[in-house]
């Protein structure tokens, strides 16, 4: 392809340039330069990087870096701020993930900052109202709730909770108040992708990284749409696209969406049909001998559960089952198998029969099969919610592993598993410091004797401090806190930071809406704006978000990514993780023994260089510091014994993130790795090992292969409720909208949510384009406008509608079924009718 | 008043005059020389809506495979 080289419209000269055209000119000189280092990088090898650019001069406009707030793809953005004011936004070229790009929603992440309707004093709920109370009643408030519901205290953290408040919360209820009644969001988006990890490798956490992008011949996407939820991978995807490489995309899933415009193979299934595919991808390998023997006798074990605690297939397995249970381990372990074993189980899922489980044709099945079956090809898998929001979530992470593993498709640059996840600090936060309710920092558990006692050494409190029970998973602790107290609702008390559970549970009306209605139950919840959740409160306390504070994050590929605060927050707003740590020195004031560590000090004493006690939990002694390094520094050694080294915190200030493990290879000099569990690159593998998966289950280096059978969906469609609901995200609207419905651009492009329906369905019901109908499922129902020929449409049989949208909360329709391992619950299997309203605009019934 | 630099990530397969011409045609657009398939331009519109727009009609053109943000310059909101 060439350009013609003829004159453009190219910038004036600008011998007096006013303050507009000076900010016009950095705006050409940033776009020319990224073009220009973007076109280099896409020649130059990984070592051979272009020259970095300076940030962009703007008059007064002091620039400073920070990942985005939004997805978990962690692209660096520099932050323009001016007079206390963030007022522009660049693509940051110095990072690695981005390189300087930016999608829609990166580009209006200023704005989330200059919502009307900032939450800027605290608020108590009095008859019925939220009334403005002072900072010190509101501490005071938090902590005596929370020293009155003991154990009826649950504490529910984010995927963007940053490190350091997750590791302050996580402290505060194990170490010091017994109480592992915590749990994150992310338990909601990628819980199936930890215990994926796990029984797979023994450890979390993705292997490759997201270089492979650059370094596939072949890309899967197991029900994932990059290109509205991933933005910029997907954009380094289709650049190399539009260079003429040739990248095999695979598209599977139950909808056509921007994603599938650009592959080059959609396996268009019904839902639940995952299982089945995988499984047709092994039964062909094995029977046409197609397994990498050589991967497979060095490094791979089989594995099978019979599932005492979960599903289990009611058709075949049932001997099998039995056989296995009689051998004793089942769970998240499951029982060692032999080849021969694994070979007879997968014999049952020939690709006739996996076809007609997922509606894939059997070429399209025997197709994607080849591609793993020939050696030559480096493929890289993607997937996200659309596998781990399913009953059957952990069995679909093994199953994506298996494939690659099976055929030896693992541990190349462009050839391995990439999980990806929605949040920019699911990985950081929930997964490293292990805020859920039975982990520990770290990769420890709560009840492990040895990972308990090494904790409560660390923290120096006295033997026994942590309970060894774990505590609430999310579904569960909502559960427990929206039942009535006299049926057994055993939690009086939930503080919910930097998420949105009012809207973004499944079932909501069950888990969390009636909570409001009970008054021996109390809702603290800490936010930016107000949401559905503030709308139950009983406390809300205001919140300083992204750049208003300082924080510490890891993305999805293992990089640890840190930023300092660089404007004030709006009126009383406050840190989250000065929130926590006021209100445990409240409860430390009022006599909690948990809050003492052996010494009897406050657990959360921090000294000057004098061995005076700083007073942090007085904002303006926060405010004027930057705690963040020391409560990072006071994590950071916990990383160590699962091999998650983060890099130190100075290192992070002058890096645009790091991948762990960072080892120090001499003094002062460190280095990331890219691909774990490979000799080339991770420091743990012994010489000449070729692959180690070092924290193996098995005891022996090797990886599990697992058998995982089909399982037919907790709902079905039937009669009275034909269809299959997903629900999920869109481009311009991040989760549950509270930010990015404040940004008026992207509010107006998407204003409001929608039933996404196949054309023939709508035509069977006689119903049309932008009609309003009604969505009935078990749960209840929702009148909503139906989008047909959209930007994306589901197969027959499926409709969608996303979250995002308050005033139409989808999520008091979807059911609350969760995996039996990983307890993520499944909001993408919901039986749901349709119905015609008897005035299509919807003004009547 | 937003100011944005942008770069258009090109098709491959798409004639590019079409594009180009238009892009100078545009009231709101200032193009630079593209590097390769890559076209640097800014973006200087009145407001938040007509920002919109802009992005939008340069996302429905057929020759746009994606578009990347370089900057984005808005000091009109409220702090
Ligand atoms: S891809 Fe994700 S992290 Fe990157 S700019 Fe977009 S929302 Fe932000």
């Amino acid at each position: 392809m060439t350009i013609d080289s003829k004159p453009l419209n190219a910038f004036p000269a600008l011998p007096e340039m006013d303050r507009r055209e000076v900010v016009r000119f950095a705006a050409l000189t940033a776009a020319t330069g990224l073009a220009g280092s973007l076109a280099a990088s896409a020649s130059a090898q990984q070592t051979d990087a272009p020259p970095r650019p300076e940030a962009p001069e703007i008059d007064g406009v002091e620039w400073n870096k920070a990942p985005c707030r939004f997805c978990g793809t962690g692209c660096h953005v520099m932050v323009g701020v001016k007079g206390n004011k963030v007022v522009a936004i660049a693509g940051d070229r110095e990072a690695d993930v981005n390189k300087g790009l930016l999608c829609v929603k990166g580009y209006h992440v200023g704005s989330i900052l200059y919502g009307a309707d900032r939450l800027t004093e605290p608020m108590l709920r009095k008859n019925g109202k939220l009334e403005k109370i002072s900072w010190e009643e509101a501490v005071d408030i938090a902590a005596r709730k929370v020293m009155d519901a003991g154990q009826g205290f649950g504490l529910y953290l984010s995927g963007q909770s940053t490190i350091p408040e997750g590791y302050i919360g996580q402290k505060l209820m194990k170490a010091g108040l017994s109480n592992n009644h915590i749990d994150a969001n992310a338990r909601l988006c990628m819980a199936s992708a930890v215990t994926g990890f796990i029984s797979t490798y023994g450890v979390d956490e993705p292997a490759s990284c997201f270089d492979d992008l650059e370094n596939c011949d072949v890309l899967i996407l197991w029900g994932n749409n990059p290109a509205e939820m991933h933005p910029v991978l997907w954009s380094r995807v289709i650049d190399r696209v539009a260079r003429g490489e040739k990248v095999k995309i695979i598209d599977i899933g139950t909808r056509r969406t921007r994603t599938t415009e650009h592959a080059d193979m959609h396996l268009s299934m019904q839902a639940n049909g995952d299982l089945a595919i995988a499984n047709a991808i092994l039964h062909i390998l094995v029977k046409e001998g197609k397994v990498n023997e050589e991967f497979v006798s060095k490094h791979c074990s089989f594995r099978a559960s019979h599932n005492a605690e979960g599903l289990s297939h009611p058709l075949v397995h049932d001997e099998f089952t039995a056989r296995l249970a009689e051998r004793g381990a089942g769970g998240l372990k499951g029982t060692a198998i032999d080849r021969k074993d694994f070979e007879e189980l997968i014999d049952y899922y020939t690709p006739e029969r996996c076809s007609e489980m997922s509606e894939v044709p059997v070429e399209q099945l025997r197709e994607l099969a080849a591609l793993f079956a020939d050696p030559t090809l480096r493929i890289t898998s993607l997937w996200c919610m659309g596998v781990n929001q399913h009953t059957a979530g952990t069995a679909m992470n093994n199953m994506i592993h298996n494939v690659h593993l099976i055929s030896g498709h693992w541990g190349r640059p462009g050839d391995g598993p990439q999980s990806l996840t929605g949040q920019p600090s699911a990985c950081g936060t929930v997964r490293e410091v292990g805020t859920l309710a039975h982990a520990l920092p770290g990769g420890r558990l709560v009840a492990n004797d040895g990972h308990r006692a090494d904790c409560e050494a660390r923290w120096n409190v006295p033997a026994g401090r942590i309970a060894s029970k774990p505590g609430y998973h999310t579904v569960k602790m909502f559960e427990q806190f929206s039942k009535p107290t006299s049926e057994g609702g055993d939690i009086s008390a939930v503080w919910v930071q930097v998420t949105n559970p009012g809207q973004s549970l499944p079932n909501t009306k069950k888990l969390i809406n009636g909570v409001k209605a009970q008054s021996d139950k109390f809702l603290i919840v800490s936010e930016v704006y107000p949401t559905a959740t503030t709308e139950l409160a009983d406390l809300v306390l205001p919140a300083a978000m992204w750049v208003e504070k300082d924080g510490v994050v890891g993305n999805s590929e293992r990089r640890t990514q840190q930023w300092f605060r660089m404007v004030d927050p709006p009126g009383q707003a406050r840190d989250d993780a000065w929130q926590l740590i006021a209100v445990s020195r409240r409860l430390f004031e009022l006599g909690h023994a948990g809050l003492r560590d052996k010494d009897g000090n406050w657990l959360f004493q921090q000294l000057d260089e004098n061995g005076q006690e700083i007073e942090i939990w007085k904002w303006d002694v926060w405010k004027a510091n930057h705690f963040d390094r020391n409560f990072f520094e006071e994590y950071r050694p916990f990383t160590v014994l699962k091999h998650k080294n983060v890099a130190p915190y100075d290192l992070l200030v002058e890096k645009r993130g790091m991948r762990w493990p960072v080892v120090e290879t001499s003094p002062g000099e460190y280095r990331e790795t890219r691909w774990r569990f490979v000799e080339e690159d991770d420091p743990f593998v012994g010489e000449g090992a070729r692959f180690a998966f070092y924290h193996s289950t098995s005891g022996d280096d090797r990886a599990q292969i697992w058998f995982r059978p089909w399982e037919p969906s907790q709902e079905t469609c039937e009669d009275e409720f034909p269809l299959m609901m997903s629900t999920g995200r869109v481009l311009e609207h991040w989760h549950t909208g509270t930010m990015t419905r404040r940004v008026p651009e992207l509010a107006r492009a998407m204003p409001g949510t929608y039933l996404e329906m196949n054309r023939k369905d709508a035509a069977d019901r006689g119903i049309s384009n932008g009609e309003m109908v009604r969505v009935v499922t078990k749960r209840g129902s929702m009148k909503l406008p139906v989008w047909l020929g959209g930007r994306a449409e589901p197969r027959r049989g499926h409709v969608f509608v996303p979250f995002f949208d308050e005033a139409q909360p989808i999520n008091e329709l979807t059911l609350d079924a969760i995996d039996p391992y990983s307890k993520q619950p499944d909001y993408k299997k919901s039986a749901v009718r349709v119905e015609r309203l008897a005035d299509p605009k919807g003004g009547t019934q | 008043m937003p100011v944005s630099g942008l770069v258009l990530l090109l098709h491959p397969d798409q004639p590019l005059s079409p594009l180009l011409d238009a892009l100078e045609r545009h009231p709101d657009l200032m193009i630079a020389e593209p590097v390769e398939r890559r076209v640097p331009l800014v973006a200087d519109t009145r407001d938040a809506q007509h920002d919109k727009e802009v992005w939008g009609w340069l996302r429905a053109r057929p020759e746009v495979l994606d578009v990347a943000v370089a900057l984005i310059h808005d000091d009109s909101r409220n702090a």
